[in-house]
Formats: C-alpha cells, sequence, structure tokens
C-alpha cells in the first residue's frame, strides 16, 4: 500500500511549555477512510493544521511518499470546520474555477469540471450564487465542492457535521461515501463516522491512541466515555 | 456598463489616493461627508458608522495620549472607509474576475481586491456580531460594567477578526491562491 499522509513524532505547543500534541505518529495508506476522533479540545484541528504545515511543529510528516512540499500540498482537498472563510469569490462557479485556472487548465474544461463538483455536491442550481448568500449546510458542501474539484488524492474534513441539520448531514455522509478518495475526517460526531470511515484514531491530551476498527469502537462504551465523547 | 462601473471606481479609488497624500482637514471633511452621504442614502441607516467612528476616536485618543495633538490620521482613516464603500460597491467583481485569466499579469492584483473584499466583509460581520453581543448582554450601556464590555467586546472583535483572517489564509495557502 502506498502510504499518503505520514506523521512522525509531532510534537506542537502554543506557548512552548505545554504540549497540544505530543509525539504523535500516524500513517494513512491509499484508500483509507480513517477517522480521528477526541473531546473539544483534545487537538485534533491542530494536528490537522500541524499536518497540512500550517502550523510550525516538531517531527516529520510525509504526504505521498515524500516529504511535504508545496505541490504535494496541492495534492490535498481540504473542508475547514468554518466554510465561509474558503469562499471568496462573486460565484461559487468562479469559486471552483479558480484554482484550476490559476493551475494553468483551459476555462471549458474548468467549468466542466467545476460544474460536476457542484453536481457531486448537490449544489447545480447553484453556480451563480455567492457563498454568502448559501445556508451553512449549502456552504459547507460548497466548500467540499471546492475541494473535490482539484481532483485530490487525500480529502481531509475537519468537523464536517458541525453545525449542520439532519438532512444535510444525511446528503454529506451519502457524498462521501460515494466518493473513493483516501479520507480524513476529524469529529466527535461518532453516529456520522460510522457510517463514513472503517477505522479511527483517538486522540486524547495531545496523544494519539493506537487505531481501532470502527465497529469495535461505537460498542466501546467505556472507551468513548474516556474520550469524553459519551 | 462594465467599462463604467470599472471607471468611476477607479476615479473614487484615484481620488481617494490623491486626497490621503495632499488633501487638508477642509477637504478631507467634505470627501468624508460626502461619501457618508451616499453611503447613507443607499443603506438608509447610520448604526454602521458607529465601528469606524468608534475606531477613528480610538485612534485620535491614542494619538492625544501618546503626543498631546491629533493629526488628520484619523480623518484620513475615516475618508479611506467611506469612499472605499461606494468604490468596492462600483466595482464589477465577478466581470472583473471573468475578464482576466489567472496567467495574466493583472490577475495579482484583482485577486488581492477580492481579498480585501473577503477582509471586508470578515470585519462587517464580526463587527455586527461583536455590537449585536454587546448589545444583548449590556442593556444599559452607561451604567456599571457597561464600558467595561465594551471593551471587551472590542477585544473579541479583534480576535475575531484576525482569527478568521488566519484561516482565510490558510485556506487560500492551500488552495495555491496566496502564494
Amino acid at each position: 500500500m502506498n502510504s499518503v499522509l505520514e506523521l512522525e513524532n509531532v510534537s506542537f505547543s502554543f506557548d512552548g511549555k505545554t504540549a497540544v500534541l505530543s509525539d504523535i505518529s500516524l500513517r494513512i495508506d491509499q484508500g483509507e477512510k480513517i477517522g480521528l476522533v477526541g473531546g473539544n479540545g483534545a487537538g485534533k484541528s491542530t494536528l490537522l493544521w500541524c499536518a497540512l504545515g500550517l502550523l510550525h511543529h516538531c517531527g516529520t510528516v510525509r504526504l505521498f511518499g515524500q516529504k511535504r512540499n508545496a505541490e504535494s500540498v496541492h495534492r490535498v482537498g481540504v473542508v475547514f470546520q468554518n466554510p465561509e472563510d474558503q469562499l471568496f469569490m462573486p460565484s461559487l462557479l468562479e469559486d471552483l474555477t479558480l484554482p484550476l485556472l490559476n493551475r494553468g487548465i483551459a476555462r471549458e474544461e474548468a467549468v466542466a469540471k467545476a460544474d460536476a463538483a457542484l453536481q457531486q455536491a448537490g449544489l447545480a442550481g447553484l453556480s451563480n450564487k455567492s457563498s454568502r448568500q448559501l445556508s451553512l449546510g449549502q456552504r459547507k458542501r460548497a466548500a467540499i465542492a471546492a475541494a473535490l474539484v482539484c481532483s485530490p488524492d487525500l480529502l481531509i474534513l475537519d468537523e464536517p457535521t458541525a453545525e449542520l441539520d439532519g438532512r444535510a448531514r444525511r446528503e454529506l455522509i451519502t457524498l462521501l461515501r460515494s466518493l473513493p478518495t483516501t479520507t480524513f475526517v476529524a469529529s466527535h460526531d461518532l453516529d456520522f463516522l460510522a457510517q463514513t470511515v472503517e477505522r479511527v484514531v483517538a486522540l486524547e491530551n495531545g496523544k494519539l491512541h493506537k487505531r481501532i476498527a470502527m465497529y469495535e469502537f461505537i460498542d466501546d462504551f467505556a472507551f468513548q466515555e474516556q474520550l469524553h465523547l459519551r | 456598463m462594465t467599462v463604467v462601473r470599472s471607471a468611476l471606481s477607479i476615479l473614487i479609488l484615484c481620488g481617494l489616493v490623491v486626497l490621503v497624500v495632499h488633501g487638508n482637514v477642509v477637504g478631507l471633511a467634505v470627501a468624508a461627508a460626502c461619501a457618508a452621504s451616499v453611503e447613507v442614502a443607499i443603506r438608509r441607516t447610520i448604526h454602521w458608522l458607529f465601528p469606524i467612528l468608534l475606531f477613528c476616536a480610538v485612534l485620535a485618543f491614542l494619538e492625544w495620549i501618546g503626543h498631546r495633538t491629533v493629526s488628520v490620521l484619523p480623518l484620513k482613516a475615516l475618508v479611506s472607509y467611506l469612499a472605499l464603500a461606494p468604490a468596492f460597491r462600483i466595482i464589477p467583481w465577478a466581470a472583473l474576475v471573468r475578464s482576466v485569466p489567472p496567467q495574466s499579469r493583472f490577475f495579482p492584483p484583482v485577486l488581492f481586491l477580492l481579498f480585501i473584499q473577503h477582509f471586508t466583509f470578515i470585519l462587517r460581520d464580526e463587527a455586527l456580531r461583536s455590537l449585536t453581543a454587546y448589545r444583548l448582554a449590556v442593556p444599559h450601556r452607561f451604567r456599571r460594567g457597561g464600558m467595561r464590555a465594551l471593551a471587551y467586546s472590542l477585544d473579541s472583535f479583534f480576535r475575531r477578526c484576525l482569527l478568521r483572517a488566519e484561516r482565510f489564509y490558510a485556506a487560500q495557502l492551500l488552495r495555491g491562491l496566496a502564494e
């Protein structure tokens, strides 16, 4: 199996004293769908930010078998917890085509890809709307479409179900299940994870527990209690 | 129409630059009054003026504490904000983005303007959010704790703006647009 994301002894601290992440090692192979679970403040988002090189950390991060660089980071699609900070163009179509055009793809091809991504995210009729005109659920799906449009080899989602209503959540589950892409999802929504990932790694007080199968984790109430998930 | 709107917005922006660099107090005050009138006529409210007036007042107060004198800087800040609002309203964003391909050397300035526009929206959203929270928490502004709450509200406003700006920058960096 080819390694897609590999973290080796990653540690991070905001103030240089209190460790938010300590000695994290993790490997995600191609095609895997992995969940990252942990209570509030466990360091899930920080771990994702470190993996993407957005925070200066100790340890090594490899993306697609090589040391993380701008090229490898561009093969990753990311959806942050707050989608309003990801989209800024006058229309969704422009938002989705921009990174493609920026990479030198012809406009016709970029528009076709953007339309396909919007269709996949269930936003086909909203391509001319600005992200500011959308509901939060639609914005979240638009951010996912923006991540998918570049055909990423790894999709990273941070709390994808936060602030979503029941239907939006269900649609998101359907969308994620239909994707063949390697996926790494940070969430404390166990029901959502049970339907979208195969294995989970648990983060507690900045330390990573060994990965376990989702079906085992979902029945382990004591462990969930320990992680503040129940 | 796109050409007219582009020309008009460029005219306003150029006028603003000249005014900020060479303008005297009277010129700046007249420009601020004109720009404010236009915005008030469009929005039909004046409560949106409060954050920028507060910002300019704090700026003037800090200058006075530092040098015991107040320069035209707060007035320039006010004029810049008030003139940029109609200019940003007039700029034909969608047409501008469509007409300039990303490979063009004119694209970085367009992208820069779009980033500025987005930051303006962030500032507006956060100012409204902070003010609403402050009003709900403090029904009597001039009674005990009112001013303290305002100070903390402003503090949270700046923190949230910074946080959102960081998140926005991180997102664009990952999309390959902020390098």
